[in-house]
């Protein structure tokens, strides 16, 4: 217990003097994984138009996502399962509620602090790929390397076996257009990973892919984030993808269910 | 039915894209306001300048003159001779009251009715003799000639008081009523004479700055003597004819409307050369107005995409975007027209200030607006901006639908055509060398040589921003990495990137061309000026107007000076109006210091051999302009209209530099002067001392000698007039360096919607740095690296395109324009002040967009499709 507190400390006070985290960020993520949770959400509720017409989206929401652990989060098309991420992400304010990520207070930490977390610790992986269109597939992969000022020498050696195991090998002068679908959140997924986050948040990874090519991609996932041992929030409107995740959940008038096998199994059709 | 539906899709763009449409406005508007105000000026000078002929010569067809004014006995003998005739004497001077300058007019009031000029309506002051003799019902054409054996007695009989009449308006202006004293200083005294009324007319603007007298009153007020200015009469050709017969050949008759053309001539450079200058602006604006167009609908390509795959044909598309383009400049130039209206009520206090050091004294009191001038303007920003949206728009509607969806598409083919355009801008360029550089007199092949050469290398721009940007970020790539990035972003966005750049270019070349231009002028005119005046004194009459410096020293002068101890030598001038078979034009009579060329720099013809022809044999100098103008050079002859002799020939002996006339001058020697015209007094005096003088007590000491003479002097060391000069020549380019700080204004409202347009843009890539672990501040600096190099790159590559747009505007268009030449060089700190500019400019309109996307919510711009 100890150690937690040690490690925790420790990270803290890096990400809030603005240290970069992300050369010790192995061992001690391995570390940490076996002890800490990686995502605790307490309380949290979020609103929109809060000053004029309020809608609140998410009403004292709880959950805890443990190391290595995959959750997939379901609901139906403005659930808020995106804002949540989002939230966990550190790209929306916390309004109400406590978010920790990695041992982190989220509300607690600035702008500054927040950039260092998602930099070292977090990968984000959306529906509409979200790839730079005027770079290329390496440049794409390799920019959260660069943007934490990694050298090109670095980054070609990190790029490599990853445009590997995404079975782009060759690939890394193409433009993102030039290539399917299935290849674009090929890439999506190397950048999110090539970094090896501790958290991978994934919104809606194969919303955009049809059936054959989101179980290749899901399967890409899956693999890539067990070997790294990073933890996944996973949200999606497809039971089908949630089958991946160890524990999974359904979002309805803004707070988190359980879901049931009967659910994963079917009865939920959105 | 389907084009209004596409019109309401493209109000919904701009709706919620409020900024880009008020900069596309902003950038027509002042691109339009800048011609307009120009336009406005120059024509309101024109229309005063017309004005103020039509009130000074009425129905007046010719005009009788001499070489130096006509003795007023031969008017009485000529009124013998040609008793029918309508013919009146008139003086004409320029006195000072106040520090308002006014045109003092001596006219024969008995026979001046019959030429109906100066716009009087009948209402001149009640105690004016003017209205006495204007309430006659009909005009006698019986007159007797006015007896100027007795002119003071005659006027006094004439006038209960003698005065003057002055237009209402500057009456009003200057607050003063019938009876009121008017003390007018003349160029050698002050005299004091009354108001005696007001002249109003139809046209008040066509009476500004005159004041109008008797003739024996206005000659003994300017000390004329016995001598008039003119004999103006009506007469047809057949008379005119006969009239020409029987004159002396010292006098001669011409055509009322050749004087008007002639004046209107000598301002002509000067007007082309603003004209130039807000055309320039106008290109600067039409670049910045296509970019604006073309950012609007670069950003619009998938939109217009999906149009396309839904059916919509490719000329309804690019007819829609036309219409949009018209909608935009419709209400941009109807801003841009009232703007300029009001500029160019600015504008014309300035270039009447020129007009009036340079060329003539002109009062401009009304502004030439007309609703042609309005439509012409509305014109013009519709005419541009079609232009200007019809590239994009023809784009736009040709491109593959499938293609428009994709960014890299449209990035990649931009790189493939670049080697093209490049190669196209470089042989624009080429042509328009060639076109400057073939001989010509030709302002016109000027400009388009000018225009070629911008056209030319706006489409190189592209190409080397694109691989200087691939170049520094391979470079930067192991240093900064968001360096790095930032060099790259300009480098992958080129479609976008390089038409700011190109803009930014052009509109920052054009104030450096512009600069070394003027800094150029003034470096040529500073020595020419350190060449030319070698005395160390200037003695010479006050003037009333800059232009004019021909008062007469009396005698009393040059005594005293040859008298005072320390003095070296002493050169003397007269300076006088010539009138030659090729205008009219100032010319100096010299007696040079001991006879040596000091103070003459000739640039055609030897100088030894010229000098003698020109101390011993009659010979002429003539100033570069006059050589310029009408291919004049050594060996050749002008004919020139003497006082004793008539029309003689005289043999052009060197080209001499000068800037005083931008419509010439020439110089003779004294004894050649005495030859032909009737001795008179100098109007200059110029003093050099001895070496071992001092030079401040010794004029000291020669002033307080000649205050005891009683004459009105000015007594100038060489660097007060050096200095005043100087003075002169800034004032002149103060409308010049007006515009284009206005076109800096246009390139920098250009800039901006251009980098806003290109960042806005990009806010969803943003938004995905930020996510990916890009700090604010990282945000910032990337945006900010990204226009600061930009800018350095626009300010690098405006220095080769400002220096060759000078080459032009010297060497081509100034030549052409005034027939000066002169050294171009860069003046110390342009290119620094260039960088300065371009990176301000750059930066300032990067500043708005990287603080307003630094600030965005990342998710909300990541959730924006």
């Amino acid at each position: 217990m100890g150690n937690i507190k040690a490690f925790q400390s420790e990270r803290h006070r890096a990400i809030q003097s603005g240290v970069n985290t992300t050369p010790a960020r192995n061992s001690d993520n391995d570390f940490a994984k076996q002890l800490a949770p990686a995502v605790v959400v307490e309380n949290l509720s979020h609103a929109y138009n809060r000053k004029t017409r309020p809608r609140h989206i998410i009403e004292s929401l709880s959950l805890t996502v443990a190391h290595k652990e995959a959750v997939a989060i379901v609901g139906r098309s403005g659930s808020g399962k995106s804002t949540l991420l989002n939230i966990i992400g550190g790209l929306e304010p916390v309004q109400d509620g406590v978010v920790q990520v990695l041992g982190l207070q989220l509300n607690k930490l600035n702008d500054s602090q927040l950039t260092n977390l998602r930099r070292a610790n977090i990968g984000f992986i959306y529906q509409a790929f979200n790839l730079i269109p005027t770079l290329n597939v390496a440049d794409n992969i390799t920019l959260p390397l660069a943007l934490a000022g990694v050298n090109t020498k670095d980054r070609a050696e990190q790029l490599a076996p990853l445009l590997d195991a995404v079975g782009l090998d060759g690939r890394g002068e193409d433009y993102p257009d030039v290539l399917s679908g299935g290849e674009q959140q090929r890439v999506a997924i190397a950048r999110a990973l090539i970094h090896k986050p501790a958290l991978v948040l994934a919104d809606e990874p194969t919303g955009n892919l049809d059936a054959k090519s989101g179980r290749v991609i899901l399967g890409l996932l899956q693999s890539l984030i067990s070997e790294q041992g990073s933890s996944l929030v996973l949200v999606t409107h497809s039971l089908e993808v949630a089958g991946i995740a160890d524990r999974s959940f359904i979002m309805t008038g803004g707070q988190l269910a359980p879901a049931q096998d009967s659910h994963i199994n079917g009865s939920l059709a959105w | 039915m389907v084009a209004r539906i596409l019109l309401r899709s493209s109000l919904r763009f701009y709706k919620q894209h409020p900024l880009q449409l008020l900069l596309a406005i902003v950038g027509i508007v002042l691109g339009v306001c800048i011609v307009t105000a120009v336009f406005i000026t120059n024509n309101s000078s024109k229309r005063a300048f017309a004005l103020s002929t039509e009130a000074l010569y009425g129905r007046t067809s010719h005009h009788i003159v001499g070489a130096q004014g006509i003795d007023q006995q031969f008017y009485a003998q000529f009124r013998s001779d040609f008793p029918q005739l309508q013919a009146t004497p008139i003086i004409e001077g320029h006195v000072l009251l106040g520090n308002d300058v006014f045109s003092l007019i001596g006219i024969d009031p008995f026979a001046e009715l019959p030429f109906a000029r100066l716009g009087i309506n009948n209402n001149a002051g009640d105690n004016g003799f003017l209205s006495s003799l204007l309430s006659l019902d009909e005009p006698s054409t019986e007159l007797p000639a006015t007896d100027f054996s007795n002119a003071n007695a005659q006027s006094d009989a004439l006038l209960p008081s003698a005065g003057l009449l002055m237009s209402a308006a500057s009456a009003t202006r200057l607050a003063l009523t019938a009876g009121d004293k008017l003390q007018l200083r003349t160029s050698n005294r002050f005299v004091e004479t009354q108001l005696l009324g007001n002249l109003t007319s139809d046209n008040p603007a066509a009476n500004e700055g005159l004041l109008i007298g008797d003739i024996a009153l206005v000659q003994s007020l300017l000390e004329r003597g016995d001598i008039i200015d003119r004999i103006d009469i009506i007469a047809d050709n057949p008379l005119a004819q006969q009239i020409r017969d029987s004159l002396p050949n010292t006098l001669k008759l011409n055509n009322a409307a050749s004087r008007t053309q002639t004046m209107l001539a000598m301002t002509r450079g000067f007007q082309i050369n603003l004209t130039a200058m807000s055309l320039l602006s106008l290109l600067v604006g039409a670049f910045l107005i296509h970019n604006t167009m073309s950012f609007t609908v670069l950003q619009r390509r998938e939109l217009f995409a999906v149009k396309r795959t839904i059916g919509i044909s490719s000329p309804l598309l690019f007819g829609s975007i036309l219409i949009e383009a018209v909608l935009i400049s419709i209400v941009g130039s109807t801003i841009g027209v009232f703007l300029g209206l009001l500029l160019g009520q600015q504008l014309i206090k300035l270039t009447t200030q020129t007009i009036n050091d340079l060329y003539f004294v002109l009062h401009v009191q009304e502004i030439w607006f007309t609703p042609w001038l309005f439509f012409g303007g509305l014109l013009l920003g519709i005419t541009c901006s079609v232009i200007a949206a019809s590239i994009s728009a023809l784009d736009a509607a040709r491109t593959n639908p499938v293609q428009a969806h994709q960014r890299s598409a449209t990035e990649q083919k931009t790189r493939a055509v670049l080697p093209a355009l490049a190669s196209l801008g470089l042989v624009i360029m080429l042509f328009g060398l060639a076109l400057a550089t073939t001989p010509s007199q030709s302002l016109l092949l000027g400009f388009i040589a000018l225009m070629l050469l911008i056209v030319g290398y706006g489409l190189l721009l592209p190409f080397i921003s694109f691989h200087a940007s691939k170049w520094l970020k391979q470079v930067l790539s192991g240093l900064s990495p968001v360096a790095s990035m930032a060099a790259g972003s300009v480098e992958r966005n080129i479609s976008r990137t390089g038409l700011a750049i190109a803009a930014l270019t052009v509109a920052v070349s054009s104030t450096f061309g512009v600069d070394v231009m003027i800094g150029s002028f003034r470096g040529s005119v500073d020595n020419w000026l350190g060449n030319t005046l070698q005395s160390d004194v200037y003695l010479s009459v006050p003037s009333t107007v800059v232009t004019q410096n021909d008062g007469a020293l009396d005698d009393i002068i040059l005594q005293t000076v040859q008298k005072t101890e320390g003095i070296r030598s002493v050169s003397r001038g007269l300076k006088f109006k010539s009138q030659s078979n090729i205008g009219e034009f100032d010319t100096l009579a010299l007696v040079p210091h001991n006879n040596q060329p000091i103070g003459i720099t000739l640039i055609s013809g030897n100088t030894e051999r010229a000098w003698q022809r020109f101390v011993y044999e009659q010979g002429v100098l003539i100033s570069e302009p006059l050589a310029t103008k009408y291919q004049l050079g050594p060996g050749d002859n002008i004919k020139l209209f003497t006082e004793l002799k008539g029309d003689q020939t005289f043999h052009v002996v060197g080209v001499v530099r000068d800037y005083t006339s931008s419509h010439g001058q020439m110089t003779l020697h004294r004894d050649t002067y005495n030859a032909y015209w009737r001795n008179r007094a100098d109007s200059t005096i110029g003093i050099i001392y001895q070496d071992n003088i001092n030079k401040s007590e010794a004029t000291k000491k020669l002033r307080s000698q000649l205050t005891q003479t009683n004459q009105a002097l000015h007594v100038q060391a060489n660097s007060d007039i050096h200095e005043n000069s100087l003075a002169i020549f800034d004032r002149t380019f103060e409308v010049t360096r007006v515009l284009r700080w206005l076109t800096v204004g246009v390139a920098f409202v250009g800039i901006f919607s251009a980098l806003l347009a290109l960042n806005l843009e990009r806010a969803r890539e943003f938004a995905v740095l930020r996510a990916t672990g890009s700090s604010r501040k990282q945000l910032l600096s990337l945006i900010t690296a990204q226009t600061l190099w930009m800018g350095l790159l626009a300010g690098a590559l405006a220095v080769p395109l400002g220096w060759m747009m000078a080459k032009i505007l010297i060497h081509i268009i100034n030549l052409r324009s005034f027939g000066w030449s002169m050294d171009s060089f860069i003046p110390d700190g342009t290119v620094s002040s260039t960088f300065v500019l371009s990176c301000t400019a750059a930066l300032l309109a990067g500043l708005y967009p990287a603080w307003r996307l630094s600030q965005s919510k990342i998710a909300r711009q990541l959730r924006d499709e």
